[in-house]
């Protein structure tokens, strides 16, 4: 019994992998279901590539949305944030209600740290510019910090 | 069975309600060598075709080979193994597969897709330093946004 359940652990332990990000909230804003994908800027980014910052996998998108676009947005996230009991960090603010930001440091899967960045703030040519990122790496928040500081 | 299960499909048989497979049942117990002589009477009723077909059925199910319980066991055991093996995989490669199959650097500006490495990691590097320099930065964002263009 014990080593069918090793087997079955092992078998499946690429899956854990896979759906990391799978079992956010959010994924559905990556994955275009909430914003279609011909109104986002989208980045993915994994393996050789990122081994100079110490990160595994990287996605992001960028879009403009509107106001009722921005509900379905926000209560994605904080589904996710939510999360925040289990969490192992969190870092977030606000700007005069024209901004908002979090950095949401996820629980480890597989040794490797995951972070949820989100970003929102009121666009001058109306609606509001949403970032959001996920990031899976060796690296922690404070050495990605330093790694990408603004020029 | 016993000897009151026996009476009661007795009963039964003579009230017509047996079924084929009670009927065969019935012959073979009331052809046994220390039945009851009252029982024989029922053997006769119900006919040697029935008696004997009944003891061919018997005789037929003790040839066949009867698998040992720990034998069992340890069959279905390889048997479950191999369906969770199965059912793991077929989650498993589709899911590893669709993240492998895309290429390892890429971008999508709204639809047009970019694959030089250069310029995705430019991309990379500019949105974490946006969303990683936060709090003041966030508002100097909005009043590039307002100035900037």
């Amino acid at each position: 019994m014990k080593r069918l359940c090793l087997l079955i652990g092992l078998l499946t332990m690429p899956l854990l992998v896979a759906v990391a990000q799978k079992n956010l909230h959010v994924n559905a804003i990556f994955e275009g279901k909430i914003i279609p994908k011909n109104r986002m800027v989208e980045t993915l980014a994994k393996g050789e590539s990122l081994e100079q910052y110490r990160l595994s996998y990287f996605r992001s998108v960028k879009m403009n949305v509107t106001d009722m676009e921005y509900t379905s947005i926000y209560e994605l996230v904080t589904k996710d944030v939510g999360m925040e009991t289990l969490a192992e960090d969190m870092e977030y603010g606000r700007d005069n209600d024209k901004a908002s930001y979090f950095i949401l440091h996820l629980p480890k899967q597989q040794k490797l740290e995951r972070y949820l960045c989100y970003q929102c703030y009121e666009a001058s040519r109306g609606g509001k510019n949403i970032t959001l990122v996920y990031i899976e790496g060796k690296a922690s928040m404070k050495e990605l910090k330093k790694m990408f500081k603004k020029k | 069975m016993t000897y009151n299960e026996t009476e009661q499909l007795i009963e039964r048989y003579l009230a017509g309600e047996t079924t084929p497979e009670e009927e065969r049942q019935l012959a073979l117990e009331v052809s046994r060598p220390d039945a009851p002589e009252d029982w024989k009477i029922i053997a006769e009723m119900l006919g040697t075709l029935t008696t004997d077909e009944a003891l061919y059925d018997q005789m037929m199910e003790s040839r066949r080979p009867v698998m040992k319980a720990k034998t069992r066991r340890v069959y279905l055991k390889w048997v479950w193994t191999a369906a969770a093996c199965l059912v793991a995989i077929a989650i498993t490669v589709p899911l590893v597969w669709s993240r492998q199959s895309t290429p390892d650097v890429v971008a999508y500006v709204y639809g047009q897709k970019v694959t030089d490495e250069d310029v995705v990691m430019e991309m990379m590097a500019s949105t974490m330093a946006d969303v990683l320099g936060n709090g003041s930065d966030v508002v100097a964002q909005d009043l590039e946004d307002i100035f900037g263009n």
